[in-house]
């Protein structure tokens, strides 16, 4: 194949995956699949299909920023730089906030590059050596995510129930919400109840009710007034910001790209929490960067000639198509990466400019309706009036932490224990115990 | 503490004087006028906490039941990408011979659906089955592994790349759909076997024809009383000796039972037993009189029955010395005994000159064959020799 082919096929995918990711909470997940099966009749080869998902990738992991920093519609990467994302917009800086998480997009990209030759030789070891204990460090996620949770209380009530009820209001919230996130996310992936023609889009319905329609109800129940955003020619943060900020996306989106269920968001926590990060910039920053390694590495894996490594969903689907095998390839892969990092930065500009410009106009309950009007005709188009259901439940078990203060990480449980237990080979015990027809 | 901090007391104390949205004085406005949230008429977050927790808890409990459901059944042609890790069943027919890999205990066959559809997606009619340990290990010490030919019903996980596999979890999920075995002849089966396949069915037969590969069994059975003299190929993968049941020890000559599917390899019927227990031995081959097989060479010679004889030497070919005389002590007269060429160059120095030695007393298995109308017994394989 082309050189220049296969990167005019990530540029292309970059400004389609972009336009989609503009749309609050639509996953590039969800609507690549429509592209794998429309490219035949369209005489796309397979091999170029390939960057084609690739730039769709790029497009999503840079401007689905928008998404959460403009429309508090976020997805599991996303959900804990909400609130920091927020605060931002209310004091008018949601330009700056998308900025800077397109900033840690690019040094994520700057980075993945730069290493490229190094990570063909590395992550095949690296998977070698970590699969087999895969179980038990996702089990070691779990407990980090149950430890994490403390109480919020002052300690000022009057009587000792009270002050026992303050202490374990945000504990029992987050344990309850853990509990019901694991054994929904186990019925999911584990019973029949979604159509067999949607398999492929299981989990999408869970996540949207878990951490966007949730948000998204808060958003209608606080109607926050979203004010005239200000345009920064500079960022508020330092090139030690930059610096921290982006290495520790950038282990955690690795990190998160090679250990299954677990997002850039996760891991940028955990890496955060790894190198002492405590400025808000930094964070932002980081999640950008976790995020672009996580998404774009995760599928840039499936490049690396002669391991066929499949990381990540749209990894999983574009597998059944074509598997690169070539040197050539994966160095056109680096160079799309290159090339279509700065691409979506430019389109994140653009439309953070515009939205920036425009968002005081709109009232905020009303466009969080229309949001989930539209995520509701996604679920029901791709999963059905099950899939529905299942964003109905999944919304109430988000809003739990929401509501009583407790982590929204607890909400993470919903992937990594059901995947945990698969893969120590107790999904099946699990299952028997619940009575789950098997 | 300002009044948003504490906003729950002032609703309750000063309702109407503060925004309990954003805190700042309102006086007697209902609608906040710097953040236009409605300051009289509200939904406490209590209800929404209440309601989240009811339905949560109640959605999951739904959900549940709802997952008390069968795996749909799916055609081949009907497995798109976006079926992906879905739990299907299909039901069809086993079209490989399983493979069991002891060391990592991955057993894997391929099947087709009943009605042999093509997926155009992924160019094929065929998924693999994978089955994993422990449900592997189960299945092995079960002994329920099907075999080619097996109508099966499979129920597991999708596994879609540039084919179609599936993986199965549980050992339940693995049924064999075998019917009654039906009592066929080899005419019956070479007659009618277009109208057989995947027939469970019993045959018996003298094997005439014995191979041993890596990996498989192939033998040929004949019933030397029929009609057509037809010779039926068994197919015997490792996994139906080695693993499934113990194997009867039978070889050439021998008369057997085999309950197997009847299938076909190349435009020919061919017999797959269902596992090693489904292999009866019926009849040993012995040694028998020269003189019985003399008295009926006709019989013997055209349906080409395998023989063991126990025989001296009294002569051989003067030209082609692996054409050697023999007799016993049951008849005066002699019986040539052909050793095939191959045979012939593969024996050492002392092997042929003991054959020609006369007097030389060995015993052989051989086939009864007729060569320019003349009754002779072939040699055609070293281990058919036993020299003493």
């Amino acid at each position: 194949m082309d050189v220049l082919i296969g990167l005019l096929f990530v540029i292309l995918g970059v400004i389609v995956g972009a336009l989609v990711s503009i749309l609050p909470s639509v996953h590039i997940y969800n609507i690549a699949p429509i592209f794998i099966l429309i490219a035949p009749s369209l005489g796309i080869p397979s091999s170029c299909l390939l960057f084609f998902l690739l730039g769709n990738v790029i497009g999503f992991a840079v401007i689905n920023a928008i998404s959460t920093i403009f429309f508090s519609a976020p997805d599991d990467t996303t959900f804990i730089v909400l609130l920091p994302a927020q605060t931002m917009l209310i004091n008018g800086r949601g330009f700056e906030a998308a900025i800077m998480m397109g900033a840690g997009a690019l040094i994520g990209a700057s980075v993945l590059v730069a290493l490229s030759p190094l990570l063909v030789l590395i992550i095949p070891v690296v998977l070698r050596v970590v699969n087999p204990h895969l179980h038990w460090i996702l089990a070691l996620f779990l407990f980090y995510i149950l430890f994490s949770e403390f109480p919020k209380d002052f300690g000022i009530g009057k009587s000792k129930w009270a002050r026992f009820k303050a202490a374990w209001r945000t504990l029992a919230a987050g344990y309850l919400t853990f509990i019901l996130a694991s054994v929904y996310g186990f019925i999911i992936m584990y019973g029949n109840i979604m159509p067999v023609e949607s398999a492929y889009f299981g989990m999408l319905p869970a996540f949207i009710g878990l951490f966007a329609i949730s948000s998204l109800i808060m958003n209608i129940f606080s109607r926050p007034k979203v004010p005239k955003q200000n345009i920064q020619r500079s960022l508020d943060a330092t090139k030690l910001d930059l610096i921290k900020g982006g290495l520790a996306g950038i282990s955690g989106g690795l990190f998160a790209a090679i250990v299954p269920a677990l997002t850039g968001g996760m891991g940028s926590i955990i890496a955060g929490q790894a190198t002492g990060q405590r400025d808000e910039a930094q964070f932002i920053i980081s999640i950008g960067a976790s995020r672009f390694v996580y998404y774009v590495g995760a599928f840039f894996f499936l490049f690396m000639p002669g391991f066929s490594i499949v990381r990540g969903g749209l990894a999983n689907i574009a597998a059944t198509v074509y598997i690169p095998q070539r040197y050539s390839e994966y160095f056109v892969a680096v160079a799309g990466i290159a090339i279509g990092s700065v691409l979506a930065f430019g389109i994140l500009v653009l439309i953070s400019y515009f939205l920036a410009n425009n968002i005081h106009r709109v009232r905020y309950d009303y466009l969080s309706i229309a949001i989930i009007i539209l995520l509701s005709v996604i679920v029901y188009s791709t999963t059905g009036l099950m899939g529905l259901f299942v964003m109905v439940v999944g919304t109430a078990i988000g809003l739990i932490p929401l509501i009583y203060g407790s982590r929204r990480l607890h909400c993470m449980a919903v992937i990594i224990f059901p995947l945990m237990l698969s893969m120590a080979g107790l999904a099946d015990e699990f299952a028997l115990l619940l009575g789950l027809p098997i | 503490m300002s009044a948003s901090d504490n906003s729950g007391h002032f609703e309750e104390s000063q309702e109407g004087r503060y925004c309990p949205s954003c805190g700042r004085y309102v006086g007697h406005h209902s609608l906040c006028p710097y953040c236009g949230a409605r300051v009289k008429v509200r939904v406490s977050l209590k209800v929404l906490a209440i309601i989240s927790l009811i339905l949560a808890v109640s959605g999951v409990i739904a959900i549940y039941f709802a997952a008390h459901s069968k795996a749909p059944t799916v055609l081949v042609e009907q497995i798109t990408p976006e079926m992906n890790y879905a739990r299907v069943r299909v039901v069809g027919y086993v079209v490989s011979a399983p493979y069991y890999d002891d060391i990592s205990g991955r057993l894997s066959f391929r099947i087709v659906d009943l009605n042999w559809t093509y997926n155009e997606y992924f160019n094929t009619s065929n998924i693999i089955v994978n089955v994993y340990p422990p449900t592997s290990l189960e299945l092995i010490r079960l002994g329920r592994i099907p075999v080619l030919g097996d109508k099966v019903e499979v129920v597991g996980t999708l596994k879609l790349r540039g084919y179609i596999a599936m993986a199965i979890n549980y050992e339940e999920d693995l049924n064999i759909l075998r019917e009654a075995p039906v009592s066929v002849s080899i005419d019956e089966i070479a007659n009618n076997w277009g109208s057989m396949i995947g027939k469970s069915v019993t045959v018996d037969g003298w094997v005439v024809e014995y191979s041993n590969y890596s990996g498989m069994l192939l033998l040929k059975i004949k019933d030397y009383y029929s009609t057509t003299q037809y010779k039926l190929s068994v197919y015997i993968p490792e996994i139906v000796y080695k693993w499934l049941g113990n194997m009867t020890d039978f070889f050439l000559g021998d008369k057997i039972e085999i309950t197997g599917n009847i299938w076909e390899y190349r435009g020919e019927p061919e017999l797959v037993p269902w596992n090693a227990s489904s292999i009866v031995l019926i009849e040993k081959l012995e040694i028998m009189p020269l003189a019985e097989i003399l008295a009926n060479t006709s019989f013997y010679g055209e349906a080409n029955v395998i023989v063991m004889v126990n025989v001296t030497v009294v002569g051989y070919h003067p030209t082609y010395h692996n054409i050697v005389y023999v007799t016993d002590s049951s008849t005066a007269s002699q019986v040539t005994i052909f050793i095939d060429w191959e045979v012939w160059d593969s024996l050492g120095t002392e092997a042929k000159q003991k054959l020609n030695t006369i007097g030389f007393n060995f015993v052989t298995i051989g086939m009864c064959t007729f060569y320019k109308s003349s009754f002779e017994i072939a040699v055609y394989d070293p281990s058919w020799l036993i020299l003493g």
